[in-house]
């Protein structure tokens, strides 16, 4: 009965310590980061990043490498704690020096530390990069190196996304690499479309089947839709001139062509691509919708400008009758 | 007779005419049968064609004309009029009408047909046959003589023949592709013959035309030659396993080396998803050559009799996970039809127990069904928090279990100690041949990773890291139980209840052992 007894109050000693993490050992500290920490799940990786600080403080006399090691920790919870560069830039920096480390999560399992850094890295360029496209500069480049990033990760399936689902496409190296593709492909097409509409079709192209060889089927359709509406070539109704690119330097204007105009389409083949069939209107470059454009906003400020100038003649008129109304109204009441 | 006679379909060059203008002979090419005369008064309209098309284009009407002009003007009017039209008329057929042809499969059998990459949409080479065929008047056009008499440099003639050399390669591939889609035994020969002309014919003038394209024509040789050994492999029974698997994982080296050779290069990784879509055809004909070794089946007969059963891969999203499905189909036929081994936990003495155990007072068992039904095994570590006033993370090892055949709902932990997990490993290590019907699995080990984790996840597990899946099969049994009041079905594991639908699972499994009889009544017929 002692003896169990001394083994509660051990038990009760040894938690208390482990609770407060008074009276320590090093490697005692070390557990700790992952009791108080990791094992409590992702809501609690800021407090191990701070508890593998401590145990890395603590192992430094001890053992120099287990210091390092949890330091690498430290700030690998920490960047998925909070997602901040500064940190996971020093968790790849550090972890391109630690052979081995224990699998995000786990406490026992064991992976290359450079192989998580690069994964870190990589995931650093691609916030890097979804931040510039929210702004809209140097994306693509920022997309092109993100997917550049898991070029040696290929075959890798990504640890740190099993934590932290906040992300899809997350399978492997490639489906990583392919959306990144995709997505800077996107930037660059929008950039060169309006420019060079072959170019940007091909980029759309680009972007479409990367997008689908990660299985991201909707930005896939969005890309497949805009190369559709870039490929398009059809002759201007108004210069007869060869324009590609739908949206871009092509748009159709509202016509209502009579059935004898499609027929004239049907008969010339070449000038009749001009008729948008469908709803009857007339394909446009973007010059000459523009000249029309132009033409039209003219004649509307004229008519504007008209309309303004007889609507302050009426209204003149009004206040005069309105005055001459008053004045008999007061004649009439004087009687 | 040799004769420059074209077939008037494809437009490939047909040799050893027999004299009889009306004696039919079959193109070596896209295997339409034609009569000399025919293709005669074809290439007749076709010149006809190109005639009236210079006319228009250069105002001159034909080779005797073009012959008055001098040169200056002929390469003026080649390089103002007519290179600038036939461009954008190649461009325009080829990317507006047809589409990304490069990044086509050319191995589309009919299973993989709901699979995303595969649809129709995607195999261009096939579902776009009737414009590709289209291009053979264009391609005419591009090797008239009234045109070559524009081009009077080298450089003009070498952009001819870069439009035809395009034209060519989407012809030819989707010769090979049609022909492959109507059954591999069948197309088996016409394939061979486009798929090597694939290998060489183009590569020169790519090469020439622009020296960055050689990357991509090595890639197409490399695919051309590993599609040909796939051909091959499975021609022959047993299927020859190793050329299959080498096949596929070339295909999938080529496809990733094209990205990483240079990633900015567009024409690389436009082309590379041709390949990688390639690959993961290749691929699942290897898994059924997988899954059939040691019985008497060939790959072609799997492939015939799981072609009808292609719909159920529509549950499958992900390229990755289609091996993996088509193996479990293949895998649960063979053993069905020549009595093979599959991984099952076979014990069903649990059935009556617990169907009566479900049964309510005044209620009583109407008919039970039992079903081997897949399920996606998998490894798991997860943490969970411990303790009231000392709270600590632990660590837990276990397996999780997520149902493969309709939806992946109902994920089953089961702790490293329970005694399921033995019964598991032991399935694994020694398949069985199934003693019940089986039902086939329609989701792969992906999709069914990404419910375990989200399952988990909602128990409130932490930390899930998963390891890889594998198939195993378990007895549910499908109970409809009466009542004074009506009847309701219930769907009992060893583990407990598990969601699935008692009919379809009953349904599909009904449909597999049909399949699986009429493959068992071919192998017996081959082997009488």
């Amino acid at each position: 009965v002692s003896h169990a007894c001394d083994n509660d109050v051990m038990g009760l000693f040894d938690d208390l310590r482990m609770a407060s993490g008074l009276g320590l050992e090093p490697a005692e500290a070390y557990k700790r980061a992952y009791e108080k920490g990791v094992l409590l799940g992702p809501t609690h990786f800021a407090v191990a990043g701070d508890l593998f600080q401590t145990a890395a403080q603590q192992l430094q006399a001890v053992n120099g490498a287990m210091a390092y090691r949890a330091m690498a920790n430290a700030h690998v919870y920490r960047y998925l704690a909070r997602r901040d560069p500064q940190s996971g830039t020093l968790a790849a920096q550090t972890l391109a020096q630690v052979q081995w480390i224990e699998v995000p999560g786990t406490v026992d399992e064991i992976m290359e530390g450079p192989k998580l850094g690069a994964e870190i890295h990589a995931r650093l360029l691609e916030d890097q990069a979804r931040h510039a496209s929210v702004g809209g500069q140097g994306a693509a480049d920022l997309f092109r190196r993100a997917a550049q990033a898991w070029v040696p990760l290929l075959t890798w399936r990504p640890v740190t996304f099993e934590l932290l689902p906040e992300d899809v496409y997350t399978e492997d190296g490639t489906a990583r690499f392919f959306l990144n593709a995709g997505n800077a492909a996107w930037h660059d097409a929008q950039a060169r479309a309006a420019d060079d509409p072959d170019i940007g079709a091909e980029y759309y192209a680009l972007a479409a089947q990367a997008f689908g060889r990660c299985g991201a089927n909707d930005l896939r359709a969005q890309a497949r839709e805009r190369l559709k509406a870039v490929r398009l070539e059809r002759p201007c109704w108004f210069c007869g001139r060869a324009v590609r690119g739908f949206g871009d330097n092509l748009r159709v204007l509202s016509a209502g062509a009579s059935d004898y105009f499609v027929k004239l389409a049907h008969a010339d083949r070449e000038r009749g691509e001009a008729l948008e069939q469908e709803s009857r209107g007339i394909y446009a470059c973007s010059v000459c919708a523009g000249a029309v454009d132009r033409i039209a906003e003219a004649r509307a400020q004229a008519v504007r400008a008209e309309v303004t100038a007889m609507g302050a003649r009426l209204t003149a008129a009004v206040t005069a009758l309105e005055s001459r109304v008053g004045h008999l109204e007061g004649f009439r009441r004087l009687g | 007779v040799t004769s420059p006679v074209e077939c008037p379909t494809c437009g490939g060059p047909a040799r050893d005419l027999p004299a009889d203008p009306r004696q039919a002979v079959k193109c070596r090419w896209c295997g339409t049968a034609f009569e000399r005369s025919t293709a005669e008064e074809t290439l007749k309209r076709l010149h006809g064609e190109i005639r009236d098309w210079l006319r228009k284009t250069a105002g001159v009407e034909g080779a005797a004309s073009t012959s008055s002009i001098d040169v200056a003007t002929r390469t003026f009017l080649f390089n103002e009029r007519i290179l600038p039209g036939l461009r954008r008329d190649v461009r325009r057929a080829l990317d507006e009408h047809i589409g990304d042809v490069d990044g086509a499969p050319i191995l589309t059998p009919a299973l993989l047909s709901y699979l995303p990459g595969f649809t129709r949409e995607d195999a261009l080479l096939v579902s776009k046959r009737e414009q590709i065929l289209g291009l053979r008047s264009l391609r005419a056009r591009l090797e008239a003589e009234e045109v070559a008499a524009f081009a009077t440099t080298s450089a003009d003639r070498l952009a001819l023949e870069t439009l035809r050399a395009d034209i060519d390669r989407t012809i030819i591939a989707s010769n090979a592709s049609y022909a492959l889609a109507s059954g591999i035994a069948l197309g088996a020969e016409l394939a061979r013959t486009n798929l090597a002309a694939l290998d060489g014919s183009t590569s020169a003038v790519a090469e020439v035309a622009d020296p960055a394209a050689a990357t991509v024509t090595r890639a197409f040789a490399v695919r051309s030659k590993a599609l040909i050994a796939t051909i091959d492999a499975v021609r022959v029974t047993p299927p020859d396993q190793a050329a299959l698997d080498g096949a596929a994982a070339r295909l999938e080296e080529t496809a990733q080396w094209l990205l990483t050779a240079d990633t900015r290069d567009l024409r690389g990784a436009l082309t590379s998803t041709g390949i990688q879509r390639d690959a993961t055809a290749a691929r699942v004909i290897a898994s059924i050559a997988q899954a059939i070794r040691g019985t008497t089946i060939g790959v072609v007969a799997m492939l015939d009799t799981l072609a009808p059963l292609a719909s159920y891969l529509a549950h499958c999203t992900r390229g990755k996970d289609a091996p993996w499905v088509v193996f479990a189909w293949a895998q649960a036929l063979a053993a069905l039809s020549t009595g093979a081994g599959i991984p099952a936990v076979a014990d069903t003495s649990w059935v009556n127990a617990a169907v009566g155990a479900a049964c309510g007072n005044g209620e009583r068992p109407a008919r039970v069904d039992v079903v081997l039904e897949p399920f996606w095994v998998y490894s798991a570590r997860m943490t969970k928090a411990e303790g009231f006033f000392f709270v600590s993370g632990k660590q837990y090892d276990g397996v999780v279990l997520v149902p493969a055949a309709t939806s992946h709902e109902g994920t089953l932990l089961v702790p490293r100690e329970h005694p399921m997990a033995s019964h598991i490993d032991r399935a694994l290590a020694a398949p069985s041949r199934p003693g019940l019907p089986v039902d086939s699995a329609q989701v792969g080990p992906e999709a069914g990773r990404l419910c375990a984790r989200g399952t988990l996840r909602a128990r409130g597990l932490k930390n899930v890291v998963l390891g890889e899946g594998q198939l195993v099969y378990f007895p549910v049994a499908f109970a409809v139980i009466v009542s004074g009041t009506g009847q309701r079905t219930i769907s009992m594991s060893p583990l407990g209840p598990v969601p699935a639908d008692a009919a379809s699972a009953v349904g599909r499994a009904e449909a597999l052992t049909r399949a699986a009889i009429g493959l068992g009544r071919g192998l017996a017929t081959v082997s009488a």
